[in-house]
């Protein structure tokens, strides 16, 4: 008998894979609920720029069909899947969330794509994002803001605010996003959902519009660590066309199979100097009890010193508006009347910055890079929170609070190492919370056995936002 | 405080260096912008020790393309 449609929607993607596998629900009842859902629920939530229901519904049908439906490739197979709208997507218009691109549509798919359409997914379509993913908020963009649904008057952070907002409503079962400076992490902590950027490299951006070439990652947002297994385990690898990821060329690890691993005896490190900066008590109560649950498991804390953490804020900036600088060399300045006023106050001010402060930056990452090894000396993990506050409203004027979203997350791109945001809890007024683990770089799989233990030890990431029915 | 000092004039004439035509309101929004973003490099290049560091990226010469 079919599920209706709010128990599709909120289903994983590993529930549904399961029940497809055993023929008690079909692709094409799943995406049909997910699509109906996200065509009632989009004028509410502003989560995609363009849903793609004929070539979904079409997908579905021959996914349905006789061979397709013997012969399953994986866990993917008949799954809907969602992307960041400045993710290459053939025939399908990919904006970045600009005027700049407002009519762009590729000629071709991005890795990415190719690969998880290889593994049968099926693409249900593109969200909404902050412009050229250059900010964490999700409020600026040529299609208005991204509504959080757990409360429409807030942010959804970013710049993956269409995916984050979508799979937290049941209106996407899983989603793509980037992350530069926690682009991935900060929607998923804001929207109370997973959001995971694995080590830099192992997945390819090639097809995904740069922001910074150096610290760019794409990565899997979904309602629980199993799901961006599945997401991860069919995108990962090297790609001819992507050369940072001649990382992932060293054996990728079957990381589904490890997430029931052993994790009693973990070392966790608190970073020293991050406790200088003032969080929401939310934030602070709902992560003293992470961390009380994480020794529930058998791990012990301690505390490590990154002396340099501080000097991110100031080195992280420049590098990535002055690759995205480059990167944008095909638009910027020719159509910088397009750009909205965040990008291109980004750019004009990276434009002006020298080669050598960047290489100055460059350099002092360097060091950053050390002082995270060292810690790693020390520990096996190093826990934060995701964010220091809970979702802003939309209209908030303290845009001060909006660049210390990506306090805790952006430290990670900057040394390339693996981190995952969780759900550990509400504000007051309701609105989630993030845990993120963060580990050496290629102990992705360590990262993900924590956190998805920490996930079967709470059921924060069972909470639904009323939104939708 | 930054050896650099930002002004409307020093923001125009690199803006036109780089292709850009910045209205005296536009560079005058920027300046203070520009003055804390070189400020805080200033500050960082004192607080760290970069003697002898390199860049946080390698260059690898002639790399053979990646095998799917």
């Amino acid at each position: 008998m079919a599920a209706p449609s709010a128990e599709f929607a909120f289903m994983t993607v590993a529930e549904a894979s399961r029940l497809m596998e055993r023929r008690e629900i079909s692709s094409g009842e799943l995406a049909g609920a997910l699509l109906e859902r996200a065509q009632r629920l989009n004028p509410r939530l502003n989560s995609y720029i363009t849903i793609m229901a004929d070539s979904a519904v079409a997908e579905a049908r021959r996914n349905d069909g006789g061979a397709a439906r013997r012969r399953r490739r994986g866990a993917l197979q008949g799954i809907p899947v969602s992307l960041k709208d400045l993710i290459w997507t053939k025939g399908v218009l990919t904006t970045c969330g600009s005027r700049v691109l407002a009519d762009h549509v590729p000629d071709y798919d991005a890795t990415v794509v190719t690969r998880l359409k290889k593994a049968g997914a099926i693409i249900l379509g593109k969200t909404h994002l902050q412009e050229f993913a250059m900010g964490g908020t999700g409020t600026d963009s040529c299609f208005g803001p991204a509504r959080n649904p757990w409360n429409a008057a807030h942010l959804t952070g970013g710049s993956s605010s269409g995916s984050g907002a979508a799979v937290a409503a049941g209106t996407a079962m899983a989603a793509l996003g980037t992350d530069t400076g926690g682009s991935v992490r900060i929607p998923a902590c804001l929207c109370g959902i997973v959001g995971f950027k694995q080590t830099f490299g192992l997945v390819s951006r090639m097809g995904v519009m740069p922001l910074s070439w150096t610290m760019d990652h794409v990565g899997p947002m979904t309602r629980t660590v199993e799901d961006a297994v599945i997401l991860l385990q069919a995108m990962v690898g090297p790609d001819p066309h992507d050369l940072s990821t001649t990382v992932a060329r060293r054996r990728v690890p079957d990381y589904r199979a490890g997430l029931n691993g052993e994790i009693k005896g973990l070392r966790l490190g608190l970073i020293r100097e991050l406790g200088a900066y003032k969080n929401d008590p939310d934030v602070d109560a709902a992560f003293r009890q992470a961390l009380r649950v994480l020794e529930g498991l058998g791990c012990s804390v301690e505390e490590v010193s990154v002396p340099t953490i501080g000097q991110v804020s100031r080195f992280h900036p420049v590098i990535s508006f002055s690759e995205a600088v480059a990167a944008h060399r095909p638009y910027y300045p020719r159509y910088r009347e397009l750009y909205g006023k965040t990008a291109v106050t980004r750019l004009d001010l990276a434009t002006l910055v020298r080669p050598s402060e960047y290489m100055l930056c460059q350099r002092a990452r360097t060091v950053f890079c050390r002082d995270v090894a060292k810690a790693f000396q020390q520990v096996d993990l190093l826990v934060t929170p995701s964010c220091p506050v809970p979702a802003p409203r939309i209209d908030t004027k303290d845009v001060a609070s909006y660049g210390e979203l990506s306090r805790y997350t952006r430290p990670f791109n900057d040394c390339g190492a693996p981190a995952i945001s969780v759900p550990c809890g509400f504000s007051r007024d309701g609105l989630p919370l993030g845990l993120q683990i963060a580990g050496r770089p290629f102990a992705d799989d360590v990262v993900l056995r924590l956190a998805h233990a920490y996930e079967q030890a709470t059921d924060w990431h069972t909470r639904r936002p009323e939104v939708g029915g | 405080m930054s050896q650099h000092k930002v002004t409307r004039d020093s923001i125009q004439q690199a803006a036109l260096l780089a292709g850009l035509d910045l209205s005296d309101q536009r560079a005058d929004e920027l300046v203070p912008q520009l003055q804390t973003v070189l400020d805080d490099l200033d500050a960082m290049e004192r607080e760290m020790d970069l003697t002898e560091v390199e860049p946080a990226f390698i260059f690898q010469p002639l790399q053979s393309p990646v095998q799917e």
